[in-house]
């Protein structure tokens, strides 16, 4: 029996790690696209140079955790995300709010894409 | 495959190794950065993914405890074949995390092994799992509707009968359809070759040989389980040198077998 113990413990084990890894990501992304969001506001009042600053930010956390994120996703998926960030940095410095609103959108509904992928879920699993 | 292949596979592999380690640790001083792609390295990162996936299913499969293919139960051939499938996915789309293939991979191995001990544990797991074996023959009679069950042709058991060496059915008196698919056949007492018992003979019952001497190298341990040592031995040799045997194997009455390795006479 010793050994069906230790498979049910490495089942139970990588269970827990699946679903751990599906909340912290949740909690990366959240907390990145909130930002990203206030960030937007900041832009809308025209506090451009404070945007940039917490854009910046955000891809600063978002490449603290890269080979966390290399590990654990799809490399095409973080890549993607990388060059959403250059493009929403490059519409901010230009001080264009139309393509910066759109290039943010997107950047956010990827981040919230990746997280989705992740979690616990009967539609991922069908 | 001979020793002299093998060896000079693996040196030729230790060679490439060595020389794609040097170059990737030393790219930018050799100028060789270009061979490699900006942020990765696709030619080490399918080496070893390879090898730690080879590991992984080399390692999980032993630790299930079968050897060959001809042993394992239906639902473990399956796990072998989708593990095989998991494990090539991962080697060869470098996009790909590498644990998409090492989870899934684990989770089959460990399933496997509950499901193993618990068809061990309970006899109605077990033949839930792998289900009864069919007595196709019985007592010399053909049980059609147990071949109708198990979806079993004339075609497919006459070619059975005939690889066990037996082409006429009417020398059967029991053959057995496995829960593994193979057939096991019991033939009618007439036709089989008789044994020392028949005869009448009494043959005292043969040891166990053990492997002495393993492609030159000698086992002690196995000389102390026939209760030999180092000075038995060199009686056997005879003067020739132990590294001179390939293989020689022995039981407690003496010297079973030995062979000469090649090109030594």
């Amino acid at each position: 029996m010793t050994r069906f113990w230790i498979a049910l413990s490495l089942l139970i084990a990588m269970l827990g790690a699946c679903l751990a890894n599906s909340m912290y990501l949740d909690d990366l992304t959240c907390s990145i696209t909130s930002q990203l969001s206030a960030a937007e506001e900041m832009a809308e009042r025209g506090a451009w140079d404070q945007a940039i600053a917490i854009t910046e930010q955000c891809l600063a956390d978002w490449n603290s955790h890269h080979a966390y994120l290399h590990i654990i996703s799809r490399h095409s998926d973080t890549d993607e995300i990388l060059i959403s960030f250059r493009c929403v940095l490059q519409s901010l410095k230009l001080n264009e709010m139309d393509e910066y609103a759109a290039e943010n959108l997107e950047l956010i509904t990827k981040l919230r894409l990746l997280a989705e992928i992740e979690q616990p879920d009967l539609l991922n699993v069908l | 495959m001979s020793d002299h292949t093998c060896d000079g596979v693996g040196f030729l592999f230790l060679r490439t190794f060595s020389c794609g380690c040097i170059l990737f640790f030393f790219r930018e001083k050799l100028g060789c950065t270009r061979l490699f792609g900006n942020g990765g390295v696709f030619l080490f990162t399918g080496l070893i993914r390879t090898i730690i996936l080879y590991l992984v299913i080399i390692v999980g499969i032993r630790l299930m405890g079968k050897r060959q293919v001809g042993e394992l139960e239906p639902s473990e051939l399956v796990m072998s074949l989708i593990i095989a499938d998991l494990a090539a996915v991962p080697m060869q789309d470098y996009g790909i995390p590498l644990l998409t293939g090492v989870v899934p991979i684990l989770a089959l191995l460990s399933l496997t092994m509950m499901l193993s001990v618990l068809t061990m544990r309970s006899l109605r797991f077990r033949t839930l799992m792998c289900g009864r074996p069919s007595i196709i023959i019985r007592k010399g009679r053909l049980e059609i509707e147990e071949m109708r069950r198990n979806r079993l042709t004339v075609d497919e058991l006459l070619e059975d009968l005939r690889v066990k060496g037996y082409a006429d059915p009417s020398l059967i008196y029991y053959a057995i359809l496995e829960t593994n698919g193979q057939l096991s056949v019991l033939p009618k007492t007439a036709v089989k070759p008789p044994v020392n018992r028949d005869l009448g003979h009494k043959v005292p019952d043969s040891e166990l040989p053990i492997v002495i001497i393993s492609d030159g190298r000698v086992l002690d341990n196995n000389l102390q389980i026939l209760g030999h040592d180092r000075v038995w031995l060199d009686k056997q040799l005879k003067g020739r040198s132990p590294t001179s045997l390939f293989l020689m194997l022995a039981d407690s009455a003496g010297v079973v077998y030995e062979a000469q390795k090649e090109g030594i006479s």
